[in-house]
């Protein structure tokens, strides 16, 4: 019986393919065995819980919430806001959605798929209450760095002061560093949006900020 | 809807050998992908995971990829051939007997890395890992579809570079 040429084909590379024998070295075992080992070591950073979190985030950064952050009776401030990137993930990753997109909006606002562009790929995300608003977090991962998009509910949270100034494709920008956190903030539909991170420098962050995609990702 | 679970690092051992594969075929180079693996499986440990569904490999596969082209891409631009040692070490406590059997091996890897890095990656995560058609798509991030007529046009590359006559 004679096959099509071009399946033929294809169970010869297959055939190949499937008769390598390959199987990690005993060695590389060992390492990812000893960093096993090690992941189950001490207290991680991602065990904190949220009130935990955010009084110690509170009491680190006690001098500077009160010079920089009134959040008042409107919600939190946005230093308050972007401690949730400090807690970890609840949820999934989201998958990408639309192009540019991840399946993931908060208060009509989708999340930007940054992965393809910039190479962060989605890792995680949670929902929490703060302050009687709800914000929804997305975390971003890329070569081992992490950074978290938050967004909050309700009226735009005060800007903080003192913080720098910067725009991209249009959007005006603010951020500030802290506690060896950048941390950006803006307004998508009049919504407060934060984006944070540690080992990332500001520039990458503020590019992050702005990018709209051509259009995809609406402001 | 799928549940939700956190990733089990007691587990994680269970899939290296795919991992191992699908890393060889990506890189080309032994040695490349034992780092690869490695950083994957860093990246992976480094915090608590949580999935949808219970396919921890094709986690580990889209965790694998990324970590490839975000460190090992320009290397592995490059399909190098492995020294026969190399390849002696490939199934421990079992070298490969024939010297033939362990070059016709460097054939096809070198045939894999020297793929379009669409093909490679599908070839990788189908053919040497053994994901599903639907794991895969979900793990490189495309459609079935796409999957599948990378697949085809992945394995007749490699055919014709084994020197496939009809």
């Amino acid at each position: 019986m004679e096959g099509r040429p071009d399946l033929d084909k294809e169970r010869f590379a297959v055939a190949a393919l499937q008769a390598l024998e390959l199987k990690a070295p005993l060695r590389l075992r060992e390492r990812i065995e000893a960093e096993r080992e090690r992941a189950r070591g001490p207290a991680r950073r991602r065990r904190l819980t949220l009130g935990g979190a955010l009084a110690g985030a509170t009491a680190a950064a006690a001098l500077l919430v009160v010079l920089l952050l009134p959040g008042g009776a409107g919600g939190p401030s946005v230093v308050q806001a972007s401690e949730l990137a400090t807690l970890p993930p609840t949820q999934p990753a989201p998958e990408p959605g639309r192009p540019k997109l991840l399946d993931v909006s908060a208060f009509g606002l989708p999340f930007p798929d940054w992965a393809e562009k910039f190479g962060w790929e989605p890792s995680g995300r949670r929902v929490d209450e703060i302050d009687g608003r709800r914000a929804v977090t997305v975390f971003y991962e890329k070569e081992g760095r992490e950074i978290a998009y938050t967004i909050v509910s309700g009226d735009a949270l005060p800007v903080p002061e003192p913080s720098a100034a910067a725009r991209r494709e249009g959007t005006p920008l603010r951020y500030v560093r802290l506690d060896g956190r950048t941390i950006v903030t803006w307004e998508r539909g009049g919504r407060t949006c934060i984006l944070s991170g540690s080992e990332v420098p500001a520039t990458a962050l503020l590019n992050l900020a702005g990018w709209k995609g051509l259009g995809a990702v609406p402001f | 809807m799928d549940s939700l679970r956190p990733l089990d690092p007691a587990q994680l051992g269970d899939h290296i050998d795919r991992l191992y594969r699908a890393a060889v075929g990506l890189c080309g180079s032994h040695a490349d992908a034992e780092d690869l693996v490695q950083e994957t499986y860093l990246q992976v440990l480094r915090k608590p995971r949580l999935l949808r569904s219970d396919d921890d490999l094709g986690y580990l596969i889209r965790v694998l990829r990324n970590t490839f082209y975000s460190h090992y891409r320009r290397e592995a631009r490059r399909p190098r051939d492995s020294p026969l040692d190399e390849h002696e070490e490939l199934v421990e406590g079992r070298p490969l007997a024939q010297p033939a059997a362990a070059a016709e091996a460097a054939e096809v890897i070198a045939a894999v890395a020297a793929l379009p890095e669409p093909f490679r990656e599908t070839v990788a995560a189908v053919d040497l890992a053994g994901l599903s058609y639907k794991e895969a798509a979900r793990a490189l991030r495309t459609r079935e579809g796409t999957v599948m007529s990378r697949l085809s046009r992945g394995r007749e590359q490699i055919a014709e570079a084994l020197g496939y006559t009809s």
